[in-house]
């Protein structure tokens, strides 16, 4: 946490008639600047108000710079305050006053609240003559921070020299809410990944901005509002099984979803709002729950920038995004509002997509050690997809589509593909300090959400047809819809023990769906369905709780630990049982109730090589619960175990301004799953195949310079096997290979920004690059894939209020897969012969998408007086 | 864009591109097990024992039979990893399975080919005097390397998707035109056969073959015309008066006789030829 403080001294001038110093009557609190990394000392600005006779603050100078970063944050605050003016006797009076603005680092926490901390005094100057102003000398800040009780500061109209007189002002100090400082991480893999300058690089979706960790890859085999495929340190998260997907501490993940298990759509989330996301990779962490096998990332959302800014995009395939966020300058950045539409035809047939999302928060103070945070999303979405199509189908131009190559890679073979997504969502998040460092949270929040996709992986295969008809179609409807209702919280209590300051945290969730999860099989020609595959309606009860410990044994050695407990009541409805059995008729229904408990001890060690060079080590067990809908009745539920472990490190350098930052990190690991899941084109969700294990490396390093330039790195290598029956489970490199899992992961971002004048206007403009290099996926047989490079560059430019950008996305405009399968499949209609052979379907990526986007920026704190 | 920092994307990018070069390089193989290969499909028509030319044959019945005309709709092509239960087995497994029968789930016998390894997934109309002793390169042909030891093959009337070259088989799945001599006895015959669903009725299956597939080698499918004639009975068609083509129809012996001949296990062989 940072702690910008903030305090003016005020002094009256006159000998003759004392100086009424200007009193605040307003003064929010400046915003720690997104865009640098987490601080580890402190910087201080000292600005120099000018505070007019109304009281207003008419110009802000900067006396002593702590960075552009910091300069802008505190000046965007200071441009805010008002006071009553100051006065002599009667008059109003315009005056100068220095204020000195800190930016501290503090304990770990997601604490957001500082206390009130009184600054040293500083003058208080009536102001000089226009075209004087600044002429009048202050005092050295240490003489003036010391002597503050013995020497009061002068007012320029005592020209003679002697020290004004008067009433000594009571110094008012602020309660200033900064970002968050980042907990250190609990493992080399564990990043706290503050988007700032990088939101300049080109991205569809919130989801785009897990490409900052290393060793992630996106795919989407469903179109625009069909979740993302995560891969991640050598596992296909599919949409979220293996991956907890978090949002200002909301859990996404859904249970028992009819597309998998832990689907979790983040298309909703407007990305203008994210501020920062933290990706811890691997089960380090103790506050890690359900689904967290391959890691864990939540976003947290906020506004820096106050005011309002209007964004309108137009670009290729007639894609259109509108966006709208603002932010009351009043307020901190906690407190925001987004609309997003966005619409379009889709790069190819049987793309288009249309969707509106919404999102609000309001943070309230309830006192100087309390804020309540009210957070709420809507979101609607349709969408079609061209789902995937067969290789061989698009080698010898077989689809419905132009007979060129073109034409042909971005076909489909049905065209009643697609879906529809509703999501709502509510937050109420209450934060609390305590003495002595304390820190206490607790958050309710409610889900509601409904589903519905089509998807055809298979053609004509799968239908076992009534005699003497024809096959009927294997697309496949998902449905879901429920809501979900829980309780997270945790507990830090201002203890100190054996000199180690808050060495535990208490935690824990609580969370009830009820969900009806449903698939079925639609006719090809009608869409009517004809079948139910599973019908399902699910209740889950999960409650975990955390103990985490936290100590340091030496100054160069950190040992942090803790055990997380979680149980799970499914109580399952099964819709789809048949109307008589053996034994005669029967109701077409059956329940089913299972428990599940799991114990995740987890712990690292931190050695601190060097001031700035760090040796972590972490290790920990993870969990995923089990799917409702493939229980038995009474069982003590399966889950899916994950052991992991990594060590490596992490160096971190700034320069003594604290202007550029650069951050290096690099570790190996190993992990293994008790029973994993893959994805299986016959029911098109994820189906169970036993232990897997993974073995993997990566690096990162990320470079800031000032506000001009950021730059991100990351290579990551992962392989992941199905180890041989009976083989030992420290083989970890043994097994056969599980295919379409990426094992060379590169990714470059990249945002240059600066100012430059045209016809003696300031303009500003940035540029920004992202890159992705994914290396050849393993394929069934033995074969790779083909290596996937893809360059996003964006440019932008902004004069005054008005900001012209332009973004081209796959410059090279290269043809790419962007999922790939092996199975058989039948297209050719319900009486052609099948296929019988396995072979390649694929999704193809989307080609060179230019947009053009317009913004308005209203309120602006820069442009004001 | 700088230089710096486009000669820094440069080199990432050529650093990235090179490890991964390397790195498949180094492997080689994904290590997903099996291997996938990509051979040739081909037809050709088998030479009777003792003949020298395509078509020409004596049945079991002692006909002598000239094909003049013979073209047929086939495929799809499947070839199965496990043997084929027709085919002829060892003495000692013979008695084995008598002694020791294998156990079914249900009754009759059933048979799965297990993985399919190789396939021509498509329908082609095949002139089976067109290329005497060649085999007509359908085309490539995805498949897994190992030991094919089955083939199923389908035969039915052309579907849409043969377009044009379906035409000429005028809506059937099999055209026969020759001549069947018997010392004095001469029947020119011309048989039109169907083969209408359920796919069951349309199935070659069990057909023994012994194929290790690999790279760029061919299969060649081989029609056995002489075998499609055991037990006809052309004797028990009838010549017209004046000396013309008879039309042989479903209601007569040679017609119902070539119906289950040509849907026989050993209507077709198949071989393998590895890349020369």
């Amino acid at each position: 946490m940072f702690i910008p403080t903030l305090v003016l001294w005020l002094l009256s001038a006159s000998p003759e008639v004392p100086v009424k110093p200007p009193v605040p009557v307003e003064a929010a609190p400046p915003v720690m600047p997104a865009d640098v990394s987490a601080l580890t000392r402190a910087v201080h600005v000292l600005l120099r108000l000018t505070i007019d006779d109304a009281g207003e603050v008419s110009r802000v100078d900067v006396r002593d710079s702590g960075g552009m970063a910091f300069d802008r944050a505190a000046m965007a605050a200071a441009l805010r305050w008002r006071f009553e003016p100051a006065r002599r006797g009667d008059v109003p009076l315009e005056v100068q006053v220095d204020v000195p603005v800190t930016f501290e680092p503090t304990v770990p926490s997601d604490g957001v609240v500082v206390a009130p901390v009184e600054a040293p005094p500083r003058d208080v100057v009536p102001a000089a003559p226009e075209g004087a102003q600044g002429a009048v000398p202050l005092p050295p800040e240490g003489a003036l921070a010391d002597g503050a009780e013995a020497s009061p500061p002068r007012a320029s109209e005592a020209e003679d020299g002697t020290p004004p007189t008067g009433p000594r002002p009571p110094p008012f100090s602020t309660t200033v809410r900064g970002q968050s400082v980042a907990p250190p991480p609990v493992a080399v893999g564990d990043f706290h990944i503050t988007v700032g300058q990088l939101a300049d690089v080109p991205r569809n979706s919130a989801t785009d901005l897990l490409l900052l960790a290393p060793g992630v890859m996106l795919a989407n085999h469903g179109g625009e509002g069909h979740a993302e495929t995560l891969y991640l340190r050598g596992f296909d998260a599919g949409e979220g099984k293996d991956v907890e997907m978090r949002l200002n501490g909301v859990p996404l993940n859904e249970v028992s979803h009819a597309h998998g298990h832990g689907y979790a759509d983040t298309y909703f989330i407007i990305p203008e709002l994210v501020q920062s996301l933290r990706v811890t990779e691997g089960p380090y962490d103790p506050s890690q729950g359900d689904f967290g096998v391959a890691g864990t990332v939540d976003y947290q959302l906020g506004l820096e920038r106050r005011g309002i800014t209007a964004s309108a995009s137009y670009g290729s395939f007639a894609s259109r995004r509108l966006s709208l966020v603002w932010g009351p300058p009043e307020s901190s950045d906690a407190t925001f509002v987004g609309v997003l539409l966005r619409q379009g035809y889709g790069f190819g047939p049987n793309r288009a997509y249309a969707n509106a999302g919404l999102m609000a928060q309001t943070e309230l103070r309830l006192g100087p050690e309390t804020r309540l945070r009210l957070f709420g999303a809507s979101y609607a979405a349709r969408f079609s997809t061209a789902g995937v199509v067969r290789e061989t189908d698009v080698v010898d131009a077989r689809l419905p589509c132009g007979a060129d190559a073109d034409s042909q890679f971005f076909c489909l073979h049905d065209p009643n593909q697609g879906g529809a997504n509703q999501r709502h969502l509510a937050s109420v998040e209450l934060v609390s300090r305590l003495a002595r460092g304390g820190r206490f949270v607790q958050q309710a929040f409610a889900v509601s959400r409904q589903m519905r996709s089509r998807e055809n992986f298979t053609g004509f295969l799968q239908d076992t047809p009534p005699v003497g008809e024809a096959q009927r179609g294997d697309n496949t409807e998902q449905s879901y819809q429920g809501t979900t209702v829980g309780l997270r919280g945790r507990y830090t209590p201002g203890l100190t023990w054996a000199g180690q300051p808050q060495p535990v945290e208490l935690g824990y969730v609580a969370r009830y769906d009820s969900v009806r999860t449903r698939a079925r099989r639609l006719r090809d020609k009608g869409g009517a369905p004809y079948a139910t595959v599973f019908d399902n309606q699910v209740r889950t009860t999960h409650l975990g709780a955390y103990l985490s410990l936290r100590g340091a044994p030496s100054e160069w050695l950190t040992l942090r630990g803790g055990v997380r407990v979680d149980t799970f009541l499914f109580g399952v409805e099964d819709l789809n049982r048949p109307e008589s059995d053996r034994q005669g008729s029967r109701i077409p229904e059956e329940s089913v109730e299972a428990y599940g408990f799991f114990a995740s001890p987890r712990a690292s060690a931190e050695v601190r090589l060097t001031p700035r060079l760090t040796w972590l080590t972490s290790a920990g067990l993870g969990a995923r619960s089990s799917d409702a809908a493939g229980l038995s009745d009474a069982e003590f539920a399966p889950y899916a175990r994950v052991t992991s472990g990594e060590t490596g490190l992490g160096w971190h350098w700034n320069d003594d301004g604290g202007a550029s930052t650069l951050e290096v990190r690099g570790a190996v690991f190993a992990t293994r799953v008790s029973q994993d899941l893959v994805f299986s084109e016959t029911t098109g969700r994820n189906q169970p195949i036993g232990p897997s294990q993974r073995l993997g490396a990566f690096g990162t390093a990320r470079f800031q310079w000032s506000q001009r330039l950021d730059v991100q790195a990351s290579l990551a290598w992962a392989r992941a096997t199905q180890p041989m029956p009976g083989a030992s489970s420290w083989r970890l490199w043994d097994g056969t290979v599980l295919p379409y899992i990426p094992q060379v992961l590169g990714r470059v971002d990249a945002a240059w920004r600066g100012t430059t004048s045209v016809a003696r206007q300031p303009v500003g403009w940035s540029l920004a690059l992202g890159h992705s290099a994914i290396g050849p996926k393993p394929l069934p047989l033995n074969r790779y894939s083909a290596s996937i490079f893809l360059f996003d560059v964006a440019a932008r430019a902004r004069w005054r209020a008005v900001e012209l950008g332009v973004t081209v996305e796959n410059l090279l405009d290269a043809r790419w897969r962007e999922s790939e399968f092996n199975y058989v499949s039948n297209f050719r209609g319900p009486d052609a012969p099948a296929s019988l052979l396995a072979t390649r379907h694929f999704s193809a990526g989307a080609p060179r998408t230019v947009r053009g986007t317009l913004t308005v920026y209203l309120d602006l704190q820069e442009d004001r007086p | 864009m700088t230089s710096a920092l486009r000669s820094s994307r440069r080199a990432f990018t050529w650093m990235l591109g090179g490890a991964l070069v390397a790195g498949v390089h180094a492997c080689g193989l994904s290590g997903t097990g099996g291997q996938s290969i990509t051979f040739r499909m081909g037809l050709r028509t088998a030479l009777a024992p003792g003949e020298d030319t395509v078509g020409v044959f004596t049945t079991d019945t002692g006909w002598r039979v000239t094909l003049t005309t013979a073209r047929m709709v086939l495929g799809p092509i499947y070839l199965f990893e496990k043997a084929s239960p027709l085919q002829p087995q060892a003495l000692l497994r013979r008695v084995g399975d008598w002694l020791l029968p294998t156990a079914h789930a249900h009754e009759g016998d059933f048979f799965s080919g297990g993985r399919v390894l190789g396939e021509w997934d498509r329908e082609v109309v095949f002139e089976l005097l067109a290329q005497p002793g060649q085999a007509r390169v359908l085309g490539h042909s995805p498949g897994i390397a190992g030991v094919a030891r089955s083939m199923s093959l389908l035969l039915q009337p052309p579907s849409r998707t043969l377009g044009a070259e379906g035409d000429v088989m005028d809506g059937r799945s099999l055209f026969l035109e020759g001549v069947a001599t018997q010392a004095e006895a001469r029947v020119p015959f011309r048989i039109a056969m169907d083969f209408p669903p359920p796919v069951e009725l349309q199935r070659v299956d069990f057909v023994p073959i012994q194929a290790d597939l690999d790279d760029e080698g061919l299969f060649a499918l081989e029609a056995q015309p002489h075998r499609w004639f055991t037990g006809t009975r052309f004797d028990r068609l009838t010549v017209p008066a004046e000396g013309g083509t008879v039309e042989v129809g479903p209601e007569t012996q040679v017609h119902r006789a070539l119906s289950v001949n040509v849907r026989r296990f050993d209507a077709f062989t198949g071989a393998w030829e590895p890349p020369g």
